[in-house]
């Protein structure tokens, strides 16, 4: 509860911004639903087959999984916002039409006659007979809409959509409760919030809830005139970075770094974007400038190349910089010092009572129990290719979670596993990394990738960024990651703390 | 407004709903199209505002056919429907419902409101009291007015009931038929007047159709089809209508009187009364009576009574 208040009070802002962008997107995910839905009902009330046909293929779309739609929807209309109503639009339509449409086809037929023997206009028919009496019924089915639409909306922050969904993504991914239920709760009261709020209009008369509509709307698209206006007058460059705090913490730094420079650029950033794949089509599609990635990303995925991946850091940053060059027409800067790439741990007592520095010394201790990633456990460029290099043994070797593996070690359940060099929990657990004397592991450098248009075109912003270059060690990442992760601070303040006190900053 | 059927055929599918009906209706009648449930009354009488159109035949409305009318809306908002049951709409007041033509007729407010407080006042409900209510605050006599109200208030020539009545329970029934029988006379416009109540077809009609199986049986006064019933079904449908055996003709098939012979015959028209009878037998205590081709004396009379007396 302690943490709560405090993560509430250190990112209230955010928060509230998150929920806008989530009403946001829920409302113009259902007032296109609504365009879209209705109408179809009206216009197929006389064509009850080709209703029964669009009602048909309504169901079957919302029978395929949320994220099956998100997936399929990437290369057409990439990553954002847009995708994600797409999704949501296409999710909702279902339960808006069958519903008008159950409600417009079942009025009383002879209230039907009634109207069409008094020789009412259509107009009149349809606004003064047939959608009242069909009302509660489309109430009913916008009700479920909304709440589904809201409830989906979390699955936008998988695509970069925003929303409160980056708060409990953000939650799984840095093991963060407060964040995790903050997005969740917040999720869940808005919808009951929205259902109360229909179930109200429901009672106000027809005109009324029309104009409130009209007036959301207007309200609505002038804000965002309003800031499309105010983005004109500036030029804006979008960030992105990869789920976790660490992504976060160095797109703070470039957007900080970039800002300060240039008066007249405002930096966008988009934390927990996504994943490698989805940053990268982001970047080349255009939807995203720059993007933090790593030497050893680059050549194991990006890239096709059939040499093997140079164990020598600056090595593989130069054929990383190449292939990239040649592939994709884009540019990746100097990289910071820090490595991100595997390494092996153990309780700082045991490294101590066994003499263990680096890898090879795990050799003196074959009663060890280990316990790795599964992935790790797998690769060729994890534990089998690190056993025949080192030559290895261990009493007993099994795969775990890899959330759960620094606390098992921690406790004594296990002796070593792998992790990534950067990982707060070595601070958090007082645990001692291996040294990787022969290089086995490849290397991970984190530079700014964009595309070289991008580069040739903002001069300023490369020279911003490459005040990074080879600045921030393996243990200084380390520490930011603790505050962000474990100690909840704000990425931007850690980031801002950092460059002020190594003096990239002015002030 | 005089409305003809020419030959008028209707098929469903393949089953045929009404079969060659002709009929004429007279301006400012009340006619009433009576007969069992399923025997075309309905699809009849809605072929009148084009709800429904005959496979073949024409409907003609003052010598116009109803299939060339330019503008069927138009058309619809010049006829008055009274739907069973009131079929108002559960969404608007007494007063909406009841100008529902006058809006579609772009009629100022102020002129429905007026005309629509003058209807409520002529059927019995106090304006001031019913206006605003919504159709779910009515009892059914009281929806009923409303429709009533509604079908007239566009001061429409031709309008067209349905089975209003029939979901009221029998006190409701007669005052809304009496109601009816008033506002024809008071509005003068012609109304049509569809039910299977034999009882109420004679109450109310000026003259009117028995139909049955899609096919017209008789057309006639209530006197002429009671006293002279074209055929088995006419007979039968009308034999509990206890005004029957009041006719003089049905004197004759209870086996009395004689051939006419021509002497000193008083002639009464088919449609006589037993008291048209007992009348002139006041005047006149040994005439003696003809009717059609058969002639009646005094003691056939008394006879008839005393036996007629035991079985009612
Ligand atoms: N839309 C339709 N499709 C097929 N058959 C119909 C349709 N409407 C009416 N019929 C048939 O036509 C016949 C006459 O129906 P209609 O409704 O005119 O009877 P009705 O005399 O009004 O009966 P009721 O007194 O029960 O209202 C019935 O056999 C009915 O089943
Ligand atoms: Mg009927």
């Amino acid at each position: 509860m302690q943490d709560l208040t405090n993560y509430l009070s250190k990112n209230g802002g955010e928060i509230l911004n998150a929920l806008w962008q989530h009403i946001a997107i829920s409302v113009v995910a259902t007032v296109i639903t609504v365009l879209i839905a209705l109408p179809l009902a009206i216009v197929l009330i006389d064509h009850r087959r080709a209703g029964e046909a669009v009602l048909q293929v309504a169901s079957v779309i919302q029978t395929i999984p949320s994220l099956a739609i998100l997936g399929l929807l990437i290369p057409l209309v990439g990553i954002g916002t847009i995708p994600a109503i797409i999704a949501l639009v296409l999710y909702a339509i279902m339960p808006v039409f069958s519903n008008a449409y159950a409600g417009l086809t079942n009025i009383d037929p002879l209230l039907v006659e009634a109207a069409d023997a008094f020789g009412v206009s259509r107009r009149y028919k349809l606004f003064k007979i047939q959608l009242p009496l069909a009302m509660p019924m489309i109430l009913t089915g916008l009700r479920i809409a909304v709440v589904m639409v809201i409830g989906t909306a979390t699955l936008a922050a998988l695509i970069g959509g925003g929303g409160l969904g980056t708060y409990i993504l953000l939650g799984i991914q840095t093991n963060n409760n407060s964040a995790l239920f903050v997005g969740a709760i917040l999720a869940a009261v808005l919808a009951l919030a929205a259902s109360a709020l229909i179930k109200f209009l429901a009672q106000t008369n027809l005109k009324h809830v029309i104009v409130g509509l009209i007036v959301v709307l207007a309200v609505g698209f002038g804000y965002a005139g309003v800031r499309a206006w105010q983005n004109a007058q500036h030029q804006t460059v979008t960030i992105a970075g990869k789920m976790g705090g660490e992504p976060e913490i160095l797109i703070n730094m470039y957007k900080e770094l970039i800002e300060k420079d240039n008066a007249r650029v405002t930096v966008d950033l988009k934390p927990n974007f996504g994943g490698t794949s989805f940053l990268f089509k982001g970047l080349r599609s255009g939807k995203i400038d720059i993007y933090p990635e790593f030497t050893g990303t680059v050549l194991q995925s990006l890239v096709k190349t059939n040499q093997s991946v140079p164990h020598q850091p600056t090595r593989a940053y130069s054929l990383a910089k190449k292939l990239l060059s040649e592939q994709y027409a884009m540019t990746l800067l100097t990289p910071m010092q820090y490595q991100n790439g595997y390494m092996m741990t153990v309780r700082a007592a045991d490294a101590k009572k066994y003499h263990l520095k680096s890898i090879a010394d795990l050799k003196q201790v074959p009663q060890f129990r280990a316990a790795f990633d599964p992935d790790f456990y797998q690769q060729s460029d994890g534990y089998p290719g690190l056993k025949n290099a080192y030559g290895l043994t261990f009493n007993s070797v099994r795969t775990m979670e890899p959330a759960l593996r620094y606390e098992a070690l921690a406790k004594g359940k296990i002796d070593v596993t792998d992790g990534y060099t950067t990982d707060p929990q070595i601070k958090q657990y007082h645990l001692t990394m291996l040294t990787d004397t022969q290089q086995f592991f490849p290397p991970y450098q984190g530079a700014p990738l964009m595309n070289t248009k991008f580069a040739k075109a903002h001069p300023e912003i490369v020279k911003s960024l490459n005040r990074l270059a080879g600045k921030v060690t393996t243990s200084e990442m380390q520490e930011m990651n603790y505050q962000v992760t474990v100690k909840h601070e704000k990425a931007a303040t850690v980031a801002h703390r950092f460059l002020v006190t190594h003096h990239l900053l002015k002030d | 407004m005089m409305i003809q059927f020419q030959q008028v055929f209707k098929k469903y599918q393949e089953a045929a709903a009404l079969t060659d009906i002709s009929l004429s209706i007279a301006s400012h009648e009340l006619f009433v199209l009576v007969g069992p449930s399923g025997s075309g009354k309905t699809t009849l009488l809605k072929m009148i505002n084009r709800l429904n159109t005959p496979t073949s035949g024409k409907v003609l409305i003052d010598d116009l056919d109803v299939m060339a009318v330019p503008d069927v809306r138009e058309f619809r908002r010049g006829i008055g429907y009274v739907l069973q049951a009131g079929a108002l709409f559960p969404n608007m007041t007494v007063a909406e419902n009841a100008s529902i033509q006058l809006a579609a007729q772009n009629v100022p407010q102020d002129r429905r409101d007026a005309r629509v407080r003058e209807l409520l006042n002529a059927v019995g409900l106090a304006s001031d009291k019913f206006m605003n209510r919504m159709p779910n605050e009515l009892s059914g006599g009281e929806a009923q007015r409303v429709g009533i109200v509604r079908a007239l208030a566009a001061e429409p020539n031709i309008v067209l009931m349905d089975e209003p009545f029939s979901a009221l329970d029998p006190l409701s029934r007669r005052q809304l038929q009496d109601l009816v029988v008033k506002l024809h006379k008071q509005f003068n416009t012609t109304i049509i007047f569809v039910t299977h109540d034999m009882d109420e077809a004679l109450r109310l009609a000026d003259r009117l159709a028995v139909i049955h199986d899609g096919k017209l049986q008789q057309v006639g006064t209530p006197d002429e089809i009671l006293a002279t019933p074209a055929n088995q079904f006419v007979a039968e449908f009308f034999a509990n209508a206890g005004r029957q055996s009041q006719y003089v003709k049905s004197v004759l098939p209870a086996g009395f009187g004689q051939p006419a012979t021509g002497s000193a015959l008083v002639s009464l028209p088919e449609t006589a009364m037993l008291s048209d009878w007992a009348a002139l037998l006041q005047q006149s205590p040994t005439a003696t009576v003809g009717i059609g081709d058969m002639q009646l004396a005094p003691a056939d009379l008394i006879a008839y009574l005393a036996q007629t007396r035991g079985v009612q």
